[in-house]
């Protein structure tokens, strides 16, 4: 089944959202692992999403241009001895993303608030 | 399980699933799991045992990305060969009951029929293939984008072989036995397995890259090994089942 244009599965949701938290507390740039962290926490999960899944989605995000990426530069990983990250941040169409999922959620709510009540 | 070893079949596995894809692409995602399983490795409040659950909840998604960036004329010989696997086991499923069989087999019409077209439908399809193996061996067509050939020939060759399967097992189930002591009937057995072994490696392999090579008129060397071990083995297996007729063993 193919979904709507423009409409995000949970999982890329999840990630807007990490990568909007990650923001909100100074981090503007963010790596897989770190992403996956982020999403564990946020959603209380037990598990960090599989590599296969959490790489296919930040693939697909980029693609619709909810992410940006670029690999970050060698001489800074190899100061840390370390391999290099390959960077994502959030784009201005990410944030509406979310602001849109946000708002959705909010009138669901309310929604269900008025059928209660009614 | 040690998280050492959990690394290394973490890229044991990457490295499956990337063979073959264009090298920038390959180097990437390398590189990106890479970094994870290293940031996994050294953050102090991560959790290094769950390497291997992270590996195995995402090896569908891996597969399903590793099947996006395959050439459109690949995913469509991939698509023939599960559906023919597939149609084989359902076959055989429903064809091994003796009753089905003899009903078959009474039949006057029913072995010629199969024969007539196991043959010519094989015809087609060896036939299609020379002409992309000698493409891929830069003999002929030169002047042709090696896709170009493939997208033309690819959509008769998959149809043949689907035909060539189901009325060969038609064919071999009349009489089991018999073929299968045939000496000729497991030569052609080993060169067909083989045979679908090389195309898929071929298609897995180097004609992933095929935007890389494809107005080349030499293409690269293991396209031409590739060629030519397809033409070598299609010609066994069309030798090979000539004599399958003939019980030369019995």
């Amino acid at each position: 089944m193919r979904r709507k244009p423009g409409a995000l599965v949970p999982l890329e949701l999840a990630i807007c959202v990490a990568a909007c938290d990650l923001r909100q507390q100074g981090t503007e740039e963010f790596h897989g692992y770190l992403i996956a962290k982020a999403i564990k926490e946020h959603a209380d999960n037990r598990l960090l999403t599989a590599y296969g899944t959490l790489y296919r989605a930040l693939g697909r995000l980029e693609t619709m241009g909810l992410l940006v990426s670029h690999w970050e530069d060698a001489m800074i990983a190899a100061g840390e001895n370390r391999p290099r990250r390959r960077l994502y941040s959030l784009t201005p169409a990410g944030e509406e993303a979310v602001a849109e999922a946000a708002r959705l959620a909010a009138g669901q709510q309310r929604a269900k608030k008025g059928w209660a009540s009614a | 399980m040690s998280a050492e070893l959990a690394v290394s079949v973490t890229r044991w596995w990457t490295r499956v699933y990337t063979l073959g894809l264009p090298a920038d692409l390959r180097a990437a995602r390398r590189a990106e799991i890479e970094s994870d399983l290293w940031e996994s490795l050294h953050d102090p409040a991560g959790p290094r045992v769950q390497i291997l659950p992270r590996l195995a909840g995402g090896l569908v998604d891996d597969v399903c990305w590793r099947a996006n960036h395959l050439a459109d004329e690949s995913r469509l010989m991939w698509l023939t060969i599960a559906t023919g696997c597939l149609l084989l086991a359902a076959m055989w499923e429903w064809l091994a009951r003796p009753a089905i069989m003899a009903m078959l087999l009474e039949s006057v019409w029913f072995y010629p029929i199969v024969e007539s077209v196991h043959v010519l439908v094989i015809v087609i399809f060896i036939g299609l293939n020379v002409m992309l193996d000698a493409r891929t061996l830069g003999i002929t067509l030169r002047r042709v984008p090696a896709s170009e050939v493939a997208a033309h020939i690819l959509p008769w060759v998959a149809p043949a072989a689907l035909v060539t399967l189901v009325t060969g097992m038609l064919l071999f189930l009349t009489d089991p036995t018999r073929f299968s002591a045939n000496p000729f009937f497991l030569v052609k057995t080993i060169a067909l397995v083989l045979a679908a072994m090389n195309l898929l490696i071929f298609h897995a392999g180097v004609y992933s890259r095929v935007r890389e090579w494809d107005n080349a008129r030499t293409p690269p060397r293991a396209a031409r090994i590739s060629a030519a071990c397809s033409l070598a083995l299609w010609t066994v297996v069309l030798v090979a089942s000539r004599l399958v007729a003939y019980n030369w063993f019995g």
